[in-house]
């Protein structure tokens, strides 16, 4: 009894854990721009994010800077994608993708390769705050 | 001694069948092979010279996007994020983009799936039309 019991619980528990995970695919304007959600990351530090944007990537010798331009807003080459004021959770997964090798490109593939957790975080809550010239597509049909 | 010649001549004639059908099947896809060669040389021109994008194509295909990159706010699951913002990218950006997804370089079930369905044409008119937006 004791066993069914615990089976009950468990089954309940599961339950619960689903449906807080249904809860997930939906709109959320409120904290739209928070620094980081991607789950189990550490919080992203801006402050720590800018001091790493602007430096030297031991792999390629070129900043995060160097290549996406101040703010992340003015890509050095069309291909480069612009960052700046992009959801931070957003271009922490990207470089998570880059360092697990699940997206790959010539630059950012290395540059990533090495990041640490904390380190994306803080890349990704920096130029999470910058201001954007991206926008979403509500609206524009 | 006319058994043996029998069989010897039978196997002949198997070994001439088996010989030329091989011959008739690639002389059947000789002709397919140009335009089948030429296909594959397609894509890797597409980077080079990619078909002109007409940005009021690219608004009809874009319907399909709305239900994730148009809502706001709008977050994946397994894992969590939101969708990215598209609007204002580089077309070249954004044609990289879902060629990586169609030919799986990059992953994601759903955009998998989306630029699958995209011809080369439809990938430079979507380009065209996000590229042109402003925040």
């Amino acid at each position: 009894m004791i066993h069914l019991s615990r089976i009950g619980r468990l089954a309940a528990a599961s339950l619960l854990v689903l449906a807080i995970a249904a809860c997930g695919g939906t709109a959320d304007d409120a904290d739209g721009r928070r620094a980081t959600s991607v789950a189990g990351l550490p919080d992203g530090r801006v402050s720590e994010g800018e001091i790493l944007a602007n430096a030297k990537g031991p792999a390629t010798g070129q900043s995060c800077i160097d290549c996406h331009g101040e703010d992340g807003n003015a890509p050095l080459d069309d291909s480069y994608p612009r960052i700046g004021g992009q959801y931070a959770d957003y271009l922490a997964h990207a470089l998570h993708q880059y360092r697990e090798g699940r997206r790959e490109h010539a630059l950012m593939s290395q540059q990533a390769a090495h990041l640490t957790d904390q380190q994306i975080a803080d890349l990704a809550a920096y130029f999470g705050s910058r201001p954007t010239q991206l926008r979403d597509l509500h609206g524009v049909h | 001694m006319t058994r043996p010649l029998t069989i010897a001549a039978g196997l002949a004639v198997a070994l001439f069948t088996l010989a030329s059908l091989p011959l008739t099947a690639s002389a059947q896809d000789a002709a397919p092979p140009a335009s089948g060669e030429a296909e594959p040389a397609a894509p890797a021109e597409a980077a080079t010279t990619a078909p002109v994008g007409n940005p009021e194509a690219g608004r009809q295909l874009t319907y399909t996007c709305l239900g994730c990159h148009g809502i706001t706010g709008y977050k994946n699951v397994y894992p969590t994020y939101h969708v990215p913002m598209i609007g204002g990218q580089s077309a070249l950006y954004l044609t990289n983009a879902l060629n990586e997804y169609r030919n799986g370089t990059r992953r994601h079930p759903t955009m998998e799936t989306q630029a699958r369905s995209f011809s080369d044409q439809d990938i430079a008119d979507i380009a065209a039309f996000l590229s042109e937006l402003s925040p």
